[in-house]
C-alpha cells in the first residue's frame, strides 16, 4: 500500500484538523501534531515536558509526533488509524485511475482506428504506433497469418528482429507456437525457452499476443525487449486490450479491401460486357449488311422463257450462306439461245463461305458464253477457283445448259449432289456427278457432261446438300426418296409451287430441329403442250 | 504555492482528477474540490487558484457561467480554466470560449495529458 505523508491528514491539507481541535477542546488539553522531520502540522510547540507519542501506520514507520498533556497515545492512534484509511483510499484511487487509463486508452484507441483509412497496413502500423507508446520494446511487428499455409507475413514492424520473422511458419519458434496456441504469453527469459529458434538474437523478452477474430487466430503482435524480466502481467493486459481490437480493426479493413475489389472487378466486367456488347452489335450491322450484299448476288428475278418455267429458292443456315444459284441467257452461235441454270455450294459455312460463294458467281458470271462447251466452261471455272483459294476450298456446282427451243440440254456436275429429273409421267431420272469439285484440283482437270432431253411436263430439280441433309430432331434425313416423292406428287404444277411444297415439306419434316446447312433449290420447268 | 481547483459535481470524477494530479501535491501545489458551481466560486474568489479544471454540465450554476464570472465579474483574467465535457458535446466549445475559457478537454479526459498541462500552466517540469 502507498505511504501517505501526515500532512496529507493533519494541517492545511488534511481532513482531520477540525476532529483534533474538536477533541482537545473536550478534553481541555493542547494537542500538537509534528510530521517525521519535527515540522509543525497542527496546534502551538509544547513545553518540553510535554508527553510525546509517535504515529505509525501499518508498520510503515514513524509518520510523525502527538504532544499533549493528556491521551497523546490516544491521538497517535486516532491519527495512525485515519493515516492507515487514507492510505487505502490512495491505493483504491490509483486503482481507479489506472482502470480509468485503461479506458481511456481503449477509446482513444478505438476514435484512432475509427479514423483510420480502411486499410490493413495503416491498422497495423496505427497499432504498434500506440503500443510502442505504451509498452517499453526495442523491437515490434503486427503480423497476419495465411490460413491454409500457415504462413505469418511482416505487415508492420519496428526494430532488427522481430519483423525478419516475415515467413515464420505458425508452430516455429516462440512467436509461432503462440500463434497456433492462440493464448497471449509473456516470456522474460528468451533463451531459457525451449521453443526459441535461434540464441543469436538481441532479444531477450517477448510479449505476445494472437490476434483473434472470435476463436480463429488471425495473426500475431510481438512486442520485445533486450532486457530480460522486462514485462509484466499488466503490458500483457494492455497489449491483449490492443489486440483484441486491432484484429476486429483489421478483419473489417480485409473485408473492406475486399469489397472494393470485388467493386471494382465489377466494373471491370461491366465496362468489358459493355465493349462486348458494342463490338458485338457492329459485328451485328455488319453481318446484316454482308447479308444483303449477298442476297443482292442471287438473280433478283428469273428470266421469263418462253414455253419454260423457272422458280429458285435459297435460304441459308447462317445470316450470310455459301450457296448460290443462277439462270443466265446465254447467247449461241447459229442464232439459237440458251439458257444456263446453276446450283453451288460452297465448302464451309457462314461469312467465310460467303465471301468464296460471291467470289464464284463472278467467275462464273464473267466465264458464261465465253467456253465453248459446258466441261470447257467447268475447267476455266475450277482452274481460276483452285489460283486463288485454299487448298481445302472448293465449289461443288450443279450446271444445265438448256436449248429453249428444242428442250436439249447438256448437264455438268462438278462433285455437286446427285440433281433429279422427273419426267411428264413421273419417271425420275439421277442426274449424277460428271467431276471433282470446282477449285479442288490442280488445272486443266476435265469435266464429262450428260446428256438431257427435256420434254414438255418435265421437270428438273437442281439442288443443294441442305435439302436431302435437312434432318429432325431425332437425326434423320429428309433425304432423296421424300424429295423425289414430293416432287413427283406436285410435278404437275407450277415450278414456283414445287419449289414451295418442298421447302414446306421440309419444315414439315424438320420440325423444332434448327437449320443447319444452307438450302437451296431451282426447279425448272418445260411447260406442257397445251392442246386447244 | 500554486493552487489547482477541481470542479466537478460527480465524485468520481473529481477523485479521478485528484488522483490525476496528486504528484503535484509533493512539488508545493494545493489541490483544492468543489462539488457545484456555486462552490466553486466561492473557492475561487477566497483561494484565487492559478488553474481550474471546471466541469460544464452541473445544476444550478454551469461551468459556463463559473468562467464567466470568474474572468469578468471576480477580475480573475488570469486564472487558467480548463472546461471539461463529456464527448459529443463539442458543439458548445466555442460558447465556452466565449464564456473566457483557455481550453477544452472532453471526457474521457487522457490523465497524462491533464497533468501534462497542469505543469505546462503552472510552469513546472515534467
Amino acid at each position: 500500500m502507498s505511504k501517505v505523508a501526515l500532512r496529507h491528514v493533519v494541517g492545511r491539507r488534511g481532513d482531520a484538523d477540525d476532529v483534533l481541535s474538536a477533541l482537545a477542546a473536550a478534553l481541555a488539553t493542547p494537542v500538537t501534531v509534528e510530521d517525521a522531520e519535527g515540522r509543525l502540522l497542527h496546534g502551538q510547540p509544547q513545553a518540553a515536558d510535554a508527553s510525546r507519542h509517535a504515529i505509525t501506520s501499518d508498520g510503515s514507520g514513524i509518520a510523525g509526533w502527538v504532544s499533549g498533556t493528556t491521551e497523546p497515545a490516544a491521538f497517535a492512534s486516532l491519527l495512525g488509524h485515519l493515516l492507515s484509511k487514507e492510505s487505502e483510499r490512495k491505493a483504491l484511487g490509483a486503482e481507479v485511475l489506472h482502470l480509468y487509463r485503461e479506458v481511456n486508452l481503449i477509446y482513444s484507441f478505438s476514435e484512432k482506428l475509427a479514423a483510420a483509412l480502411l486499410e490493413v497496413e495503416g491498422v497495423a502500423r496505427l497499432t504498434l504506433q500506440e503500443a510502442r507508446h505504451l509498452i517499453a520494446a526495442s523491437d515490434g511487428a503486427i503480423m497476419l497469418l495465411e490460413e491454409e499455409s500457415g504462413v505469418l507475413t511482416t505487415v508492420a514492424g519496428f526494430g532488427d528482429v522481430l519483423p525478419q520473422l516475415n515467413g515464420l511458419r505458425r508452430g516455429e519458434g516462440i512467436v509461432g507456437a503462440i500463434t497456433r496456441s492462440g493464448i497471449a504469453e509473456i516470456v522474460n527469459h528468451v533463451l531459457a525457452d525451449p521453443r526459441r529458434m535461434t540464441d543469436n538474437v538481441g532479444i531477450r523478452a517477448l510479449l505476445v499476443a494472437p490476434l483473434k477474430v472470435g476463436e480463429r487466430v488471425i495473426g500475431v503482435i510481438a512486442l520485445g525487449s533486450a532486457e530480460v524480466d522486462a514485462y509484466a502481467a499488466a503490458d500483457l493486459k494492455l497489449l491483449n486490450t490492443l489486440a483484441l481490437q486491432t484484429a476486429t480493426a483489421i478483419e473489417n479493413a480485409r473485408l473492406f479491401e475486399r469489397t472494393v475489389q470485388a467493386a471494382n472487378e465489377r466494373e471491370r466486367l461491366l465496362a468489358a460486357n459493355k465493349e462486348i456488347e458494342i463490338a458485338r452489335a457492329k459485328l451485328e450491322s455488319e453481318f446484316e449488311l454482308a447479308a444483303r450484299i449477298q442476297a443482292d448476288l442471287f438473280p433478283a428475278a428469273l428470266p421469263d422463257v418462253a414455253g419454260y418455267d423457272l422458280a429458285a429458292r435459297n435460304r441459308p443456315a447462317r445470316r450470310c450462306g455459301g450457296d448460290y444459284y443462277d439462270a443466265l441467257p446465254v447467247a449461241a452461235t447459229g442464232g439459237s439461245s440458251k439458257l444456263l441454270l446453276c446450283v453451288a455450294d460452297v465448302s464451309g459455312k457462314g461469312m467465310p463461305a460467303a465471301l468464296l460463294m460471291s467470289h464464284t458467281q463472278a467467275t462464273l458470271r464473267a466465264l458464261v458464253g465465253r467456253p465453248p462447251s459446258l466441261p470447257a466452261l467447268a475447267t476455266q471455272a475450277s482452274d481460276l477457283l483452285y489460283a486463288s483459294t485454299a487448298a481445302n476450298k472448293y465449289v461443288t456446282a450443279a450446271f444445265l445448259d438448256l436449248d429453249i427451243a428444242t428442250g436439249a440440254a447438256r448437264y455438268v456436275s462438278a462433285g455437286h449432289v446427285d440433281c433429279l429429273l422427273v419426267r411428264a409421267d413421273g419417271t425420275p431420272v439421277r442426274l449424277e456427278s460428271t467431276g471433282a469439285p470446282l477449285g479442288l484440283l490442280p488445272p486443266g482437270m476435265p469435266f464429262g457432261e450428260t446428256a438431257v432431253a427435256l420434254e414438255p411436263g418435265d421437270c428438273v430439280v437442281l439442288y443443294s446438300d441442305g435439302v436431302a441433309d435437312a434432318h429432325n430432331e431425332a437425326g434423320d434425313d429428309f433425304g432423296d426418296d421424300r424429295l423425289l416423292d414430293t416432287v413427283t406428287r406436285m410435278k404437275d404444277l407450277s415450278a414456283g409451287t414445287i419449289v414451295d411444297g418442298v421447302l414446306g415439306a421440309i419444315d414439315r419434316f424438320v420440325g423444332a430441329a434448327s437449320q443447319f446447312d444452307d438450302i437451296t433449290i431451282l426447279v425448272a420447268k418445260r411447260q406442257p403442250h397445251i392442246i386447244e | 504555492m500554486s493552487t489547482i481547483l477541481i470542479v466537478d459535481d460527480e465524485p468520481h470524477i473529481r477523485m479521478l482528477l485528484q488522483q490525476t494530479l496528486e504528484e503535484l501535491e509533493d512539488e508545493g501545489v494545493e489541490l483544492m474540490t468543489a462539488a457545484n458551481g456555486e462552490e466553486a466560486l466561492a473557492a475561487i474568489e477566497s483561494a484565487k487558484p492559478e488553474l481550474v479544471f471546471l466541469d460544464v454540465m452541473m445544476p444550478k450554476v454551469s461551468g459556463f457561467d463559473v468562467c464567466q464570472r470568474t474572468k469578468r465579474d471576480l477580475g480573475l483574467a488570469g486564472t487558467y480554466i480548463v472546461l471539461l465535457t463529456a464527448k459529443g458535446q463539442e458543439f458548445d466549445r466555442q460558447k465556452g470560449y466565449e464564456a473566457g475559457a483557455d481550453l477544452y478537454m472532453t471526457k474521457p479526459f487522457d490523465p497524462d495529458a491533464l497533468l501534462a498541462k497542469a505543469r505546462e500552466v503552472l510552469g513546472l517540469g515534467a
